[in-house]
C-alpha cells in the first residue's frame, strides 16, 4: 500500500470520527452553556438512542436510516420529560451536580442492561459492506454515510443557533443569563430547549455510531471520555471550539492508531484533558 | 444545648452497640454469621474507601472522581511486598506510605483545575492508571496478581483488619475535624478565594489532605487485597471504586465522620443481596438513592441520627444563589 493511499484512508477515518465526536460533544457544550452543567450522563443519552434505532429497525421494520427520524423524535421526548423531572431541579445545585449526574448516568446504564442485556448489539443495515470508490481508496459506504449525516446535523444545528430566533435566544442565555433575562428571555424555556437538543442531538449520535460499531449498555462511558477531551480543548460552551477540537481529535486518533495498540488509544484522550487543563482550562476558544 | 446533649448520646449509644455486635461477632457461631462477617469485612473495606474520598469532597468541595486509582495502586502494592515475603501488616503500612507518596505529584496535576474540572481530571488519572496497569503485564500479571496466605487469610483474620482500619479511619475522620487542618479544609469549601486571602494556604493544605486521603484509600485497597488474595487491573482501578467510595460518602453523610460507615453498610447489605440476583442491579438502586438523598436529605443519612447540622460544621451540598448557606 502506497503512503497517498494510506493518508486518505487515515483522512477519512479521521473525518468519520470527528464527526461523530462533534455530534456528541455539541450538545454537551451546548448545555455546559446554557446550564453550566457537566452532563456526565451525556453518553448514556448516546447508547440509549442506539437502543431507540435498534427497536425502531426491529419492530417497525424499516431501514435504519428512516428510523433516525422516530428517534430524534424519541429522544426529545426523552429529553423534554428528563429536563421537567430531573434537570430542572438540578441547576442551582453548583459543583456537586456531577456527581448527581454520575448518578443519572449509572441508572440509565443499568436500566438498559436489565433489558437489552450486556453483549453488544449491532443494528442491521441493508447498505451491508459495500464500499465507495474514491479514486483509489475503498471506505465502507455506510461509514462515509454516518460521517455524512453527522457533519450534516451539525451544520443545520449550527446555521439553526446562528440564524433562528430561539438560536439567537440560546447563545444570549449562554453568553450571560441575567442579561439575557432583563431582555426579556424566558431562561426556562431556553435551558429546556437546549437541553432537549442536546440529548436529541446525543440519541442521533447514538443510533449513528450503532449503525457502524457493535454497543452494549455500559459503551457510553468510551465516548464520554472523547467527548470531554472535546469539548474541553474546543472549550466548554463553545460551539466553534467543538467542531475544531471534534477535527482535532478525530484526526490524532485516526493517526495514532497506526503507531498505538488500540487498548491505549483512549489514553491519548485522556492525556489530552490532563495537558489541556493544567496548561489553557478554557480550552482554544473561550465561550461564544 | 439540651437537644445537642441528647442527641450526642443517643450517637453514642447507636455507635457504642454497633461496636459491641461487630467486636464479638466472629465469637458467635451463628449460622449466618460467616455471610454477616463478609458484608461487614466488605462495608469496612468501603468504610476506608469512602473516608478517604470524604476528606476531600466532604469538606474541601474537590469532588474526585479518581479514587480507585489510590484503591488500585494500594492493592498492587501491597501485593507487591507481601510477594517480596514482608508480614502482611508491614505491607499494607508501606502501600499506604508509598501511594500517599506517589499522590503528592499527582496533586500538582490535579490541582491546577478547580469544580469539574478537577472531577474530569481525576477520572482521567484513574482512567489512565487503569489502562497502562492493564497493558504492561509486568505490573499486572499476566493473569492478575495473586497474594500469598498471611496471617490475615481466612474470615475472621481479615474481617479484624479491616474492622481495625475501618474504625482507625473514622477516628482519622474525627480528629481531623476537630483540628485546624480540617477547619481549613472546610474553610477551602466554602469559599476557596476566601480562604487563601484569610491566609489559608491553600494549595499545602489540599496537598497534606490528598497524602492522608491517598494512604487511606490505598490501605483500603490493600486490605482488599489481602481479603481477595487476586487482584486484576481491570477489578481494582475499576471507576466503580471510585463510584463506590462517592456513593458512601454522600448517602451516608458526607463530611461527617460516621457518614462512610453508614453509607458503606447499606452499600455492601444491597450489594450482598442484590447483585447475585441480578448483576450491578444494586448500582441502579444506589444511583436511586443517591440522587433522592442529593434532594431530601443532602447531608446523608447520619442526619437520621444526629439531626440536621453535623457536629461542628455544616458539611453540605451547597445550594447557590437561592438558599442561604447554613453557618454552624
Amino acid at each position: 500500500m502506497d503512503y497517498s493511499t494510506l493518508a486518505a484512508q487515515l483522512f477519512l477515518t479521521g473525518i468519520f470520527l470527528s464527526s461523530l465526536y462533534i455530534l456528541v460533544t455539541f450538545g454537551l457544550t451546548m448545555i455546559f452553556g446554557v446550564m453550566e452543567i457537566v452532563n456526565f450522563a451525556h453518553a448514556a443519552f448516546a447508547v440509549l438512542g442506539g437502543y431507540a434505532c435498534l427497536m425502531a429497525v426491529t419492530s417497525l421494520a424499516i431501514d435504519p436510516f428512516l428510523a433516525l427520524l422516530p428517534v430524534v423524535v424519541f429522544m426529545s421526548l426523552v429529553g423534554w420529560l428528563t429536563f421537567d423531572f430531573f434537570a430542572r431541579y438540578t441547576l442551582d445545585l453548583g459543583d456537586s451536580h456531577v456527581v448527581i449526574y454520575y448518578a443519572l448516568l449509572l441508572i440509565i446504564s443499568n436500566i438498559l442492561a436489565l433489558i437489552y442485556g450486556l453483549d453488544y448489539k449491532f443494528i442491521p443495515s441493508t447498505l451491508g459492506y459495500t464500499q465507495l470508490q474514491l479514486g483509489a481508496v475503498k471506505y465502507p459506504l455506510i461509514k462515509a454515510l454516518v460521517a455524512l449525516l453527522s457533519l450534516a446535523s451539525v451544520a443545520g444545528l449550527s446555521l439553526y443557533l446562528k440564524f433562528s430566533v430561539t438560536g439567537k435566544r440560546i447563545r444570549a442565555v449562554s453568553q450571560s443569563k441575567e442579561s439575557a433575562e432583563i431582555m426579556g428571555i424566558d431562561s426556562l424555556k431556553i435551558r429546556r430547549i437546549t437541553w432537549v437538543i442536546g440529548i436529541a442531538s446525543a440519541g442521533l449520535m447514538g443510533a449513528l455510531v450503532g449503525l457502524v460499531n457493535p454497543f452494549s449498555p455500559y459503551a457510553g462511558t468510551t465516548y464520554l471520555i472523547v467527548a470531554f477531551s472535546v469539548a474541553i480543548l474546543g472549550g466548554m460552551g463553545s460551539l466553534f471550539g467543538t467542531i475544531v477540537a471534534g477535527f482535532i481529535v478525530g484526526m490524532a486518533e485516526s493517526l495514532f492508531s497506526l503507531i498505538l495498540p488500540s487498548q491505549i488509544s483512549p489514553v491519548i484522550a485522556f492525556v489530552l484533558i490532563i495537558v489541556v487543563l493544567m496548561i489553557k482550562p478554557e480550552g482554544l476558544f473561550s465561550r461564544a | 444545648m439540651q437537644a445537642d446533649e441528647s442527641k450526642r448520646k443517643q450517637l453514642i449509644w447507636v455507635v457504642g452497640l454497633f461496636g459491641l455486635v461487630a467486636l464479638t461477632l466472629p465469637m458467635v457461631d451463628l449460622p449466618f454469621s460467616s455471610y454477616v462477617m463478609s458484608v461487614l469485612t466488605f462495608a469496612f473495606i468501603y468504610t476506608v474507601l469512602g473516608q478517604s474520598w470524604n476528606l476531600l469532597g466532604g469538606w474541601a468541595k474537590q469532588f474526585s472522581l479518581g479514587h480507585a486509582a489510590f484503591f488500585g495502586l494500594g492493592a498492587f502494592a501491597t501485593a507487591f511486598f507481601c510477594n517480596l515475603g514482608l508480614p502482611a501488616p508491614v505491607s499494607l503500612g508501606l502501600a499506604g506510605l508509598m501511594v500517599a507518596a506517589i499522590s503528592l505529584p499527582l496533586g500538582l496535576i490535579c490541582f491546577s483545575a478547580r469544580g469539574p474540572y478537577f472531577t474530569i481530571i481525576t477520572l482521567a488519572i484513574a482512567e489512565i492508571l487503569r489502562i497502562v496497569f492493564l497493558w504492561r503485564p509486568e505490573l499486572s500479571g499476566s493473569e492478575g496478581i495473586i497474594v500469598p496466605n498471611n496471617i490475615f487469610s481466612g474470615k475472621v483474620g481479615i474481617y479484624y483488619l479491616t474492622l481495625v482500619v475501618a474504625a482507625a479511619s473514622v477516628g482519622v475522620a474525627y480528629w481531623l475535624a476537630r483540628s485546624n487542618h480540617g477547619l481549613a479544609l472546610m474553610a477551602i469549601g466554602d469559599d476557596e478565594e476566601a480562604s487563601a486571602e484569610i491566609g489559608i494556604k491553600v494549595r499545602n493544605t489540599k496537598s497534606s489532605t490528598l497524602f492522608i486521603s491517598a494512604g487511606m484509600g490505598a490501605v483500603a485497597g490493600g486490605a482488599y487485597g489481602l481479603f481477595t488474595q487476586y487482584l486484576s487491573p481491570n477489578d481494582v482501578f475499576s471507576i466503580n471504586y471510585s463510584l463506590d467510595a462517592i456513593f458512601v460518602s454522600i448517602i451516608g453523610g458526607i463530611g461527617h465522620p460516621f457518614g462512610p460507615l453508614v453509607g458503606a453498610l447499606l452499600f455492601s447489605i444491597l450489594e450482598e443481596t442484590l447483585n447475585p440476583l441480578v448483576p450491578n442491579a444494586h448500582l441502579l438502586v444506589l444511583g436511586a438513592i443517591l440522587i433522592a438523598i442529593m434532594f431530601l436529605l443532602p447531608k446523608g443519612l447520619v442526619t437520621l441520627v444526629t439531626g440536621s447540622e453535623h457536629q461542628g460544621h455544616v458539611a453540605g451540598i451547597k445550594i447557590k444563589r437561592r438558599q442561604v448557606v447554613n453557618a454552624p
